[in-house]
């Protein structure tokens, strides 16, 4: 006969209870003794079935928590970097050991799209501030407590330097988003004098090669047609791209107005001591704000001329929640020049949609919403093409005109014009350079420069290379 | 015996113009909807190297945050070289070009070897590796030409045939989960290149004399009849509208010049 375990003790040993304080323990060991590190959740961008593996992925968080290294005296694996025919290979490798509590109370459910919710993953990346090391999980062992009072209290994340693979790393932290800068693959372009602004690290760029390009014609305030002066190329009929049409001056803005009679008490109509310049206005009835008068010309005793043209409020400065009656104080010279309003702006935005031929080309632009009170011809920007050229700025010197990038989708040329989607820069490249464009500029590895300059005094190619430009 | 400086650097330029071919490769990568995401030029070395060099270029400050690797990477190397006797030419013959209006350089005919390189492709994923073996073999049929200036010094230039023999491939992906996933295609070449000897520098003849002897016994053989051929213009080198002496002395280059030859025939009095 069987011996059984007596069913007034829990059946693999450790009440609840027990379990509890031992997770405690280790809990308060990890903060005591371990180091505060980031993990990073890996987000698969591009999984191919067919071989198994993930073409793409990207890091877009990284959390801190606190983890206990287990190689406290040194660094697992191999103890030197080794030289490959492959250049030099850094092996470091470590393990970590993390609270099985502290885990799920920072990542169970807390970020989409990670690799699994409720452990850590094989895949995702630790970064160790210490040692300034990147380091991907290879194995996460959750038994090494061997059920200890019944249960497990820790994994142990058993990691080397990561491999990487210009992976895109935008965790919002400097420190480890500057991997990326610094390791993945760039090139680097001279632009020609004359553009505008400095881009910005880290910002993105897109050229406009294939950017279609349109403009609208204007009827009484409102948007009549467009004429598409430029197609685009490689659009895509099922995702047309956006447009985006400037608005018209805000609604509410001051629009007509005269010097009426019916004043009040504010007798004074056109004022006396004024000037020619811009004044700002105070509300002596409404509640509307921010309209600038300016002013050309006055009499002699500086009095102000509504009806010659000599005060006006230009489109920017008309202001905005006035309405029709409102009297405002023009400010300066003897603060005694009013004005009534006797009506307002009335505008509404326009908007439009593109739509693509089959051959990829923006070939209509409807109008979905005419608009309302356009002084001035608005400006039409169509969005660009799936195909126009797009990268991530490394580094921009204003001085040498030198632009690396990294992330970059294709190859940028001459003829069109880079810009900064958050600085608003505006470069063209002076030349394709393409002995430039063949290295990379983040790698001493990389001889393709060296090999192509040995090169030219001694290949003799009459005929073009067929691997490349050269 | 041998000892007669020369280096022309032939191997050194067989190693760049193999290199040349496979250092302009270009990667992509795609997201899910099909749309490329990345484009990156494939990096590419010469794989050996100097331990010392390697650490203190490629990881010269050592507190710089850190990765493994960074993939994919091409690397090429020599690994041997034979004798190809089925290109052999005769060692008697020899190549001469001008060295200058005096002087020409010779050269014998260059000797064939086979240099044999393997060219290896690291890369993390399958994709990537697909995509560069992808745009280097259908250029070798078995071999692709490349023309190399062999010896500036007579202006020699060679095809050399760059010739695929053999693609291995390994993907480690079983083992424990520490084991790295390793992904490497290694291609075996052969350029089939040349190897020139030294040169050597010699006057042009401008003066051929011949003696003739009435007998064959040299204690008392007179000498009864001197040839001299000497160049002559056979046409008017300095537009003066007569052939004549001074034209001749304008002769320079014998080999691309028409000219022909003045002969005269001294009797030594017999």
């Amino acid at each position: 006969m069987a011996t059984q375990k007596s069913t007034y003790f829990p059946a693999y040993g450790g009440a609840t209870s027990e379990q509890g304080l031992a997770q405690d323990l280790v809990d308060e060991h990890i903060k005591i003794h371990g180091s505060t590190v980031y993990y990073l959740p890996r987000t698969l961008n591009n999984v191919d079935n067919l071989f198994h593996e993930a073409t793409t992925s990207s890091f877009t968080s990284a959390v801190q928590i606190e983890m206990y290294m287990k190689s406290y005296d040194k660094f697992d694996g191999l103890q030197d970097d080794t030289i490959t025919q492959f250049g030099l290979r850094n092996n470091d490798a470590l393990t970590f050991v993390v609270s099985k509590r502290r885990w799920q109370e920072e990542f169970d459910g807390n970020f989409a799209g990670q690799l699994a919710d409720d452990r850590p993953a094989e895949g995702d990346l630790i970064y160790f501030p210490l040692t300034k090391g990147l380091f991907e999980i290879k194995y996460v062992e959750h038994q090494t407590d061997m059920y200890q009072l019944g249960d497990f209290y820790s994994y142990e994340l058993r990691c080397e330097l990561f491999e990487f693979a210009d992976e895109e790393i935008e965790t919002g932290v400097a420190e480890i988003d500057a991997i990326e800068l610094e390791q993945a693959a760039a090139i680097k372009l001279i632009m020609d004098p004359g553009g505008t602004g400095d881009f910005t690290v880290g910002e993105e760029v897109v050229g406009d090669e294939f950017l279609a390009v349109a403009v609208a014609n204007l009827s009484a305030g409102s948007i009549s047609s467009f004429v598409i002066t430029d197609g685009g190329a490689h659009y895509k009929t099922a995702t047309p791209p956006s447009v985006t049409i400037t608005a018209p001056p805000t609604s509410g803005g001051l629009n007509l107005f005269n010097t009426s009679t019916s004043t009040g008490t504010y007798t004074n109509t056109t004022g006396t001591g004024y000037t020619s310049g811009t004044y700002t206005t105070t509300n002596l009835t409404g509640t509307g704000s921010g309209a600038i008068a300016t002013v050309s010309d006055v009499d002699n005793n500086g009095g102000l001329s509504v009806s010659g043209g000599d005060l006006v409020f230009t489109l920017n400065n008309r202001g905005t929640g006035y309405s029709a009656g409102d009297i405002l104080r023009i400010d300066g010279g003897d603060n005694n020049a009013y004005v009534r309003i006797v009506s307002i702006l009335v505008t509404r935005p326009a908007t439009a949609t593109a739509t693509v031929s089959a051959s990829g080309i923006v070939s209509d632009i409807t109008i979905t919403d005419p608009g309302l009170g356009y002084q001035v011809t608005p400006t039409v920007t169509i969005d660009y093409s799936p195909k126009d050229n797009r990268a991530e700025v490394k580094s921009w010197n204003s001085s040498t005109r030198e632009l690396q990038v990294i992330n970059r989708t294709g190859v940028f040329t001459t003829a069109e014009t880079v810009t900064g989607l958050t600085s608003g820069a505006r470069w063209s490249p002076e030349s394709y350079d393409q002995t430039l464009a063949l290295n990379n500029t983040n790698s001493t590895y990389d001889q393709s420069l060296t090999i192509e300059t040995e090169s030219d005094n001694i290949i003799d190619f009459t005929e073009v290379n067929p691997f490349g430009e050269f | 015996m041998l000892g007669t400086y020369y280096y022309h650097e032939i191997l050194r330029k067989t190693v760049v113009g193999f290199g040349t071919l496979f250092n302009n490769i270009e990667l992509k990568r795609y997201n899910a909807a099909g749309d490329v995401v990345e484009a990156l030029k494939v990096p590419l070395s010469y794989g050996p190297t100097q331990k010392f060099l390697a650490r203190i270029q490629q990881q010269a400050d050592l507190t710089a945050r850190d990765v493994a690797i960074t993939l994919p990477r091409m690397s090429f190397e020599i690994t041997g070289l034979q004798y190809d006797q089925t290109r052999k030419a005769s060692p008697l013959k020899y190549i001469s070009a001008d060295k200058d209006a005096n002087n020409k350089t010779k050269q014998y005919l260059p000797v064939p070897y086979n240099v044999n390189f393997e060219m290896s492709i690291y890369a993390k994923n399958q994709d990537d590796g697909l995509q560069i073996i992808e745009q280097i073999l259908p250029y070798f049929q078995p071999s692709f030409n490349i023309t190399l200036k062999m010896v500036p010094d007579i202006d020699e230039k060679r095809d050399v045939a760059i010739v695929l023999n053999n693609i291995g491939y390994r993907d480690e992906y079983e083992g424990d989960f520490q084991k790295r996933t390793v992904i490497v295609w290694t291609l075996q070449f052969t350029a089939k290149t040349y190897l020139f000897g030294p040169t050597s520098d010699s006057s042009i003849i401008r003066t051929a004399i011949a003696d003739i002897y009435g007998t064959t016994d040299r204690a008392t053989a007179r000498r009864e009849i001197t040839y001299t051929v000497v160049p002559k213009a056979t046409t008017d080198q300095n537009n003066d509208g007569v052939v004549n002496a001074a034209d001749t002395a304008l002769l320079q280059d014998f080999d691309d010049e028409d000219f022909g030859f003045s002969t005269s025939v001294t009797y030594n009095g017999f």
